[in-house]
C-alpha cells in the first residue's frame, strides 16, 4: 500500500460535526451588519462576558483567514 | 435600478461574512465614530437585489426597504475579509447550485476592486501575491528579517538544510486542510528529527522544511499601517514548545514590547508586499527575531480580549481615514 505523505500522516483528524456558528441568544440585525442579543437588544460586541472569539480563529479550522468558501 | 434620492451612501464597505465576529468590532467602532459604512455578507446577497455599472463604477443595493449607492466619488475604503483562494477542501457536501452560487457571489466580491480608488484593507490582488510563503520569505529576508533556513520541496534529505540543523520544522506549503467523510483533518507545523527524513515518502506534494527554533517565544505582531500591536503567546508563563496553536485553550496572550527596529521592519513588511494590515509570526529565540510567516488576512479579534490591543480601533481609524 502506498504511503501517505507525512504531512498527511501528522494531521490532526478530528470529527467535523455541525458547528452553530450563532453566538448565543444573538440575532444577526443585517441594517446594523453585526450581532445583538435578543434579549437586551444589546450588540453581541459591545456586551460584557460575551462568549468570544476566544483564541485564534474561534477554533474553527479554516486556515488563518477563513479561505473557505 | 434606478437611485433614489434617498439611498444611503457609505464611505466604508465591509466585504464578509455573517459569522465573521471578527466585522462586528469594526462595526461597533464605525458606529462610535459614526461613518456611514454597508457590511456585505456574500452568504447574504441573495437576500438583497444588488446591480453593478462596471463602466460608470456604481454599485447599487436594495434590501429591507432601505437603497444603497456605492461610487468612487463617496466610497472611501473597503476593508476584505473574503476568501481570495477558493479551496478544493473535497468532501463537499453541497448541492452544484449551492456551489454554483458560492463561486459566483464569491466573484463578484472580487470584481468590486474595480473601486481602485479605495483604501483596500487590503487589495485583493496584494493579498494574493502576500498569501505565498516563498514570496513572504523572500520580501522578509530582503528587508533585514532573520529569516530560519528554508527549504520547499518534495525530496527533503537529512542534510537538505545543511549539517547544523537536526530538529527541523514541517509545514504545508498552503493551509493543510482537508474533509474525508464526517471528519476534518487539519495540519499543524510538527517537528521532527532530520535523520528521520525519508524522501521516497514526500514526491507526492511539496513541503516546507524549516530548521527549526527551540526554545523561542513567540509573538503574534499586528501591523495596520503605522500602528504596530505585539503579543507573546506562552502557556502557564512560558514559551511553547511547538506550535501553539495546538495548545489554544491553554496559551496566555500579552502585550509584548517589541524593539523599535523590530517593529520598523514589520511596518516596511507590510507595505513591501502592497499592504496595509498585516498578522505577522514572530518567534524571539536567543535574543533575536526572527520571521516566520505573515497572515494578511489575518485573525486578531482574540487579542482585543485577550492581550487588550486595541486593534479593533486602529482599524477603524484606518478604514474612516
Amino acid at each position: 500500500m502506498e504511503q501517505q505523505h507525512p504531512l498527511l500522516q501528522r494531521a490532526q483528524r478530528y470529527p467535523r460535526g455541525d458547528v452553530d456558528l450563532t453566538p448565543p441568544g444573538c440575532r444577526y440585525d443585517e441594517a446594523v451588519g453585526a450581532w445583538r442579543v435578543i434579549q437586551t437588544g444589546a450588540l453581541w460586541v459591545e456586551t460584557p462576558n460575551r462568549e468570544g472569539p476566544r483564541t485564534k480563529k474561534n477554533d474553527i479550522e479554516t486556515g488563518e483567514d477563513q479561505k473557505g468558501q | 435600478m434606478t437611485v433614489t434620492p434617498e439611498a444611503e451612501q457609505p464611505n466604508v464597505l465591509l466585504l464578509a461574512g455573517r459569522y465573521d465576529l471578527t466585522c462586528d468590532y469594526v462595526v461597533a467602532n464605525l458606529r462610535r465614530r459614526s461613518v456611514p459604512y454597508l457590511r456585505l455578507n456574500t452568504e447574504d446577497f441573495a437576500n438583497s437585489a444588488v446591480e453593478l455599472d462596471p463602466v460608470h463604477r456604481r454599485l447599487v443595493i436594495e434590501r429591507d426597504g432601505r437603497s444603497y449607492c456605492v461610487t468612487p466619488q463617496t466610497l472611501r475604503s473597503v476593508l476584505f475579509r473574503r476568501p481570495v483562494f477558493l479551496r478544493d477542501y473535497g468532501d463537499d457536501h453541497r448541492s452544484p447550485s449551492e456551489r454554483f452560487s458560492c463561486l459566483q457571489w464569491a466573484a463578484f466580491v472580487r470584481n468590486l476592486m474595480l473601486f481602485s480608488e479605495a483604501r483596500w484593507i487590503n487589495d485583493p490582488a496584494a493579498t494574493y501575491r502576500a498569501e505565498h510563503k516563498a514570496v513572504q520569505l523572500s520580501v522578509a529576508a530582503q528587508i533585514g528579517f532573520t529569516v530560519p533556513q528554508t527549504r520547499i520541496t518534495n525530496a527533503p534529505h537529512p542534510h537538505s538544510l545543511g549539517d547544523g540543523s537536526a530538529q527541523i520544522a514541517i509545514k504545508g506549503l498552503d493551509t493543510v486542510l482537508l474533509r474525508a467523510g464526517g471528519d476534518e483533518m487539519f495540519g499543524f507545523t510538527t517537528f521532527e528529527s532530520s535523520e528521520k527524513l525519508e524522501p521516497k515518502h514526500w514526491r507526492t506534494a511539496p513541503a516546507t522544511i524549516q530548521a527549526a527554533l527551540t526554545n523561542k517565544l513567540d509573538v503574534r505582531v499586528t501591523v495596520i499601517e503605522d500602528r504596530v500591536f505585539a503579543a507573546s503567546i506562552t502557556t502557564n508563563g512560558n514559551p511553547v514548545v511547538e506550535d501553539w496553536r495546538q495548545h489554544k485553550r491553554d496559551v496566555d496572550f500579552h502585550s509584548f514590547d517589541l524593539p523599535p527596529d523590530i517593529a520598523q521592519r514589520c511596518r516596511v513588511l507590510v507595505n513591501s508586499l502592497g499592504l496595509r494590515f498585516g498578522g505577522i509570526d514572530l518567534a524571539m529565540c536567543n535574543g533575536k527575531f526572527y520571521f516566520l510567516e505573515i497572515n494578511p488576512t489575518g485573525e486578531w479579534a482574540w487579542l482585543v480580549d485577550a492581550a487588550g490591543l486595541p486593534i479593533d480601533e486602529a482599524l477603524a481609524h484606518a478604514l474612516s481615514r
